[in-house]
């Protein structure tokens, strides 16, 4: 494979698993992660 | 605090179950059949980076505000857009209407991978691509030589339509509670098997070369404008947008929620499901070719001629077809159901906002009046009808409900407080940006798409068939549907 395809491939992993992850951390990590309260 | 009538009373049982539901209505069978093409035709690797823009610039602000406006109002799409003023009920009837059709066709595509599930475990579809070209629009579907020969309902297509809807009917029994249960199989179970695949895939002869047709960038695609059509037409249309399914979610979600990360988690997580199906596409197209002495430009397809023809040859050239073949069908039967429940769940819900009436019959009335319709696409010319349904529904009916959606809730709305509500109770905040995006940017490119494919069917119809087809596969509908609307927020309801 050409090396800017593997750029290419490089590139997009980290910016969607990357953010992902991030993403997916902040919520498990949210203080207000309580589900099923219903607070209506 | 009690719930009043027109809001919505159920709730998800855990966010989690909200996440996996949302992702799971998002992705679908375009995951597999349309991005990994879409993606070669227009560039390759290169095709990535309007796509990823397309994707922060109106994907997740699109999906915001579905959420924004579901969670505040506390309602599915009709009654939502009503508490915005009663005048534009309509829009959200309309969203449902578009939805509601949808679902008529795609519970026959499942239909047809639950067939392709049982020959997967006797490989009848033969064993070149030739004759699995013939099984699949021979001897499976019939296809009559034009759109106007319906020919016979294929009875094995209506009884595997009639285990979908049942199937359907089971994941939203009791609306939110059911789903909630659901989703963690009907989501994570395609994930594995996507995984299963990759691994498959990447350790096949041949994987590296058909890789290099899918990720090597050719970057002067960038210079066409056409390219960036394409990338913000897949990545609005891959995230069930405009179809009332994400504002009826968003509304069973707890008042303390996060809206804005669990949109950018939903989108991400759509966006990576369709990349890693392309590199599964790709490395069994590399391989395939490899077998047939073909360039893997040769052997690409995609939409069902990839998944019910072009992939039942790939897997017959795989060791232990039956087991793949078995892995593959199950893959789009899971990967589908989630994207159907959701549609009839959004009709659903919009319903039971308005009326009190027997959740289970209103869903048994869908499901119902869903299969009957249905029964047009089991027919010898279901390909032809169910091809240009699809494409009226999508390239109009979705663009007209989010454009509709940028402009009364931009314009005639205060958008300002509708970001204030979506950052109260999320980590991260968006900034004045998403006013720009939703009141200018999104309209935008929605106009520009959907003045593109007006032109398109002023040049001709689509697929060439004859107009006559076109207008009531496609005019016709929409034209329905928009009376259905209208009816709809006309009709008073238990609220009013």
């Amino acid at each position: 494979m050409p090396i800017s395809a593997i750029i290419v491939l490089g590139v997009t992993v980290v910016v969607l698993f990357g953010g992902l992850s991030y993403c997916c951390a902040k919520a498990v990590l949210h203080k207000d992660n309580e589900g099923i309260k219903d607070t209506h | 605090m009690g719930l009043a009538v027109g809001e919505s009373q159920e709730r998800w049982s855990h966010r989690s179950a909200f996440i996996l539901a949302a992702i799971g209505s998002a992705i679908g069978l375009g995951n597999i059949w349309r991005f990994p093409y879409v993606c070669y035709k227009y560039g390759g690797g290169a095709f990535l980076i309007p796509y990823l823009i397309a994707l922060f610039t109106t994907g997740i602000p699109l999906m915001i505000l579905e959420f924004s406006l579901g969670h505040k109002m506390n309602a599915a799409a009709p009654t939502a857009f009503a508490k915005v003023k009663k005048k534009y009920e309509w829009i959200g009837w309309f969203a449902l209407g578009v939805s509601f059709v949808i679902t008529c066709y795609y519970a026959v595509i499942m239909g047809w991978a639950a067939n392709f599930l049982k020959f997967s475990l006797t490989q009848e579809w033969g064993q070149t691509y030739a004759e699995t070209k013939e099984f699949f629009n021979g001897d499976f579907l019939g296809l009559s030589k034009s759109v106007g020969h319906f020919g016979s309902i294929k009875g094995w297509i209506v009884l595997a339509l009639v285990f979908c809807w049942i199937w359907i009917l089971a994941s939203v029994w009791e609306g939110a509670k059911t789903v909630s249960k659901v989703v963690y199989v009907t989501v994570l179970v395609p994930w594995a098997i996507l995984i299963i695949f990759m691994i498959r895939g990447l350790t096949l002869p041949g994987a590296m070369e058909g890789l290099r047709y899918y990720l090597t960038p050719d970057f002067s695609a960038l210079l066409n404008l056409e390219v960036w059509a394409a990338a913000y037409t897949q990545a609005f249309f891959s995230l069930t947008l405009g179809f009332g399914v994400m504002i009826a979610y968003a509304s069973f979600l707890p008042r303390k929620t996060d809206l804005v990360n669990n949109a950018i988690i939903i989108c991400l997580a759509d966006a990576a499901t369709a990349f890693v199906s392309g590199i599964v596409v790709f490395s069994t197209l590399g391989f395939y070719a490899g077998q047939e002495s073909k360039a893997v430009a040769d052997v690409v397809a995609s939409g069902p001629g990839l998944a019910f023809v072009t992939y039942p040859a790939i897997i017959n050239a795989l060791p232990a077809p039956r087991l793949f073949g078995a892995l593959f069908f199950l893959m789009l039967l899971t990967l589908g159901i989630d994207s159907a429940f959701s549609l009839v769940e959004a009709v659903s819900a919009g319903i039971l906002n308005k009326w009190k009436l027997s959740r289970k019959k209103v869903n048994f009335g869908i499901a119902s009046i869903a299969l009957v319709i249905g029964l047009v696409f089991c027919t010898g010319s279901g390909l032809y009808w169910l091809d240009i349904v699809d494409r009226f529904m999508n390239n109009f009916g979705l663009i007209i409900v989010a454009l509709l959606e940028c402009v009364v809730l931009g314009y005639f709305y205060n958008l300002e407080e509708l970001r204030q509500y979506a950052n109260s109770n999320s980590e991260i905040k968006v900034g004045r940006w998403w006013n720009f995006l939703i009141k200018i940017v999104t309209p935008l490119v929605l106009l520009v798409l959907l003045t593109y494919e007006i032109i398109d069917r002023i040049k001709g119809s689509y697929g060439d068939y004859p107009r006559w087809a076109e207008f009531v596969g496609g005019w016709l509908v929409l034209l329905l549907i928009a009376v259905v609307a209208l009816l709809m927020a006309r009709k008073k309801g238990a609220r009013d």
